[in-house]
């Protein structure tokens, strides 16, 4: 009996269940008609080719709207810059761009072995933290700009100088950042490693090294960034190479398409830099395709 | 300096399974850790076959209580970490993890990260890890103290199969005192503060040990005898 009644009440309810419904129903015309519809453009912007193209696309509007008003002595339009890009190739002054490329690679590498080994000494032994700390956090900090008269002196004027700048630049973020991942590999792994008997070497290649490669990708990245700079300043500073070029674009004669061109490429050679270290990181740690996921 | 663990003395026979049972900060891992020598003890000393354990070998295997797996590696890549070390060449090395793989009942999981697997799953993994050196001693911490409850029995019954076809000498760490009477040919019980071994059971339960153990009054009996072992010297701390 109690059954029944039971079912009868949830009978009652589920008949009084639609009414309630169909009273939203009712009142959902007017909210409806108030909301705007979705709207295209919201759905666009949620595109990344749509943001990408509004963005640069924009900044090359303004970029071109400036250049048209204030003239080509000020600054060139971007059609003007796309001709002297040309004009880079067909005269020749892009030859200027290979010995400089060659001290931006060879410098990079340089930079690189021996940042990583130092990173890992001073992130793994406090001796070698405390030998070289002070040195390396005294010159990061400096500017490097003020150390290249030393470099002139001892290295004189040739590769051997340029390379040494971008050296120079470009060797502090990884060490550092080395360092800190070799510092922060976790307890338990080194523990796990120990009872399995790694020796010495394989512990630095098999787990050190792995267990730190985000921080050591991030600081080899970051030295990229410098190397560029210090491949353009090692130049611009003794007047050669490219760096000469790109002064002398600006002065007599002046030239500001050619002096734009050559920063463009200077900035596709940088871009194009990175995009191949992010190749070379996928390649040698299928792991990072997983660990980006994850971050996101 | 703090004294961990303090005249504690025990024998391993051959080929036995011996659960180590006690609270927390009783040095169960601690004297675990001894074993292995990734801890030298202040005094005295651990001899396994007469020799004395100075540091970490690839004859004694290890399962952590956190899997502690390589996470840039797969799981294959992972139960060969040991292997590598013993200086098993490539072509050799995976077919003996690949079988392994099979034993823990992980095939088809041989590319995926620890990171893409449950953590039953990677302790599956720990223990193939330990297994595929072939030690002659097993050591485990806590190795089913961080999954749930159903994965947990699952694993212990797998434990005992692949122990029972193959039987290695095995340390089981746990603060189980169900699991370490299910598993173990002996219970060694510790107390904490000072540590030291209270009492040795002998456990009554047959070879192959069936699941029915599990719900056997003799096996109430017996925890509840450990249990009034440890109480006797519990305290309750935060």
């Amino acid at each position: 009996m109690a059954d029944t009644t039971h079912r009868e009440g949830l009978a009652t309810d589920a008949a009084g269940a639609p009414a309630v419904v169909d009273a939203a129903v009712a009142d959902a015309p007017p909210s409806a008609a108030s909301r705007p519809p979705p709207s295209r453009l919201k759905a666009l912007l949620e595109k990344k080719w749509f943001l990408r193209l509004v963005v640069y696309g924009g900044i090359l509007l303004v970029f071109q709207i400036i250049a048209m008003r204030q003239g080509p002595f000020f600054l060139p339009t971007i059609p003007d810059i796309l001709a002297a890009i040309v004009e880079l190739f067909a005269e020749g002054y892009i030859t200027v761009m290979g010995p400089t490329l060659q001290q931006l690679v060879v410098g990079f590498f340089l930079a690189m072995a021996i940042a990583i080994p130092l990173g890992v000494l001073m992130g793994r032994y406090g001796f070698w933290e405390d030998v070289l700390a002070p040195w390396v956090n005294t010159i990061y900090v400096t500017s490097k700009e003020s150390l290249l008269p030393i470099l002139i002196l001892i290295f004189g004027l040739g590769f051997g100088y340029r390379v040494m700048v971008v050296v120079l630049f470009a060797v502090f973020f990884p060490i550092i950042n080395t360092a800190a991942g070799i510092r922060y590999v976790e307890r338990e792994l080194r523990e796990t490693a120990e009872a399995f008997a790694t020796p010495p070497w394989r512990m630095v290649t098999r787990v050190y090294l792995p267990a730190a490669a985000p921080f050591i990708v991030a600081g080899v990245r970051m030295g990229l960034a410098m190397a560029i700079k210090g491949m353009v300043i090692a130049e611009i500073w003794v007047y050669i190479g490219t760096g000469e070029l790109l002064t002398a674009f600006t002065l007599s004669p002046r030239r500001l398409d050619l002096y734009y061109a050559l920063a463009t490429v200077i900035i596709v050679v940088a871009v194009t830099a990175n995009a191949l270290l992010k190749l070379a990181e996928q390649r040698l740690r299928p792991y990072s395709k997983l660990q980006r996921q994850e971050a996101v | 300096m703090l004294r961990v663990l303090n005249d504690v003395n025990i024998t391993l026979e051959e080929r036995t399974f011996t659960c180590l049972v006690g609270p927390s900060g009783c040095g169960k891992s601690t004297l675990l850790r001894i074993i292995d020598g990734l801890m030298a003890p202040d005094t005295g000393e651990v001899r396994i076959g007469g020799e004395v354990v100075t540091s970490p070998s690839l004859d004694r295997g290890f399962v952590f209580q956190h899997f502690n797996l390589l996470p840039w590696r797969t799981v294959l890549g992972n139960i060969e970490f040991g292997l590598e070390n013993l200086g098993v060449k490539k072509g050799e090395r995976r077919p003996k993890a690949t079988e392994i793989l099979k034993l823990v009942d992980l095939e088809g999981f041989e590319s995926y990260y620890p990171g893409q697997l449950s953590g039953g799953m990677q302790q599956r993994v720990g223990l193939a890890r330990a297994l595929a050196v072939d030690p002659s001693l097993l050591l485990m911490d806590e190795p089913f103290g961080s999954v749930d409850d159903q994965t947990r029995m699952l694993l212990q019954e797998e434990l005992l199969n692949i122990w029972e076809r193959d039987q290695k000498t095995v340390v089981f760490v746990t603060h189980d005192i169900e699991e370490a009477l299910y598993l173990g040919d002996r219970v060694v019980v510790m107390r904490a503060r000072p540590s030291k071994v209270s009492r040795v059971i002998e456990v009554p339960f047959g070879r192959p040990r069936v699941d029915e153990v599990r719900g056997s009054p003799e096996l109430a009996r017996l925890k509840q005898e450990i249990w009034d072992e440890l109480k006797s010297g519990a305290t309750v701390e935060g």
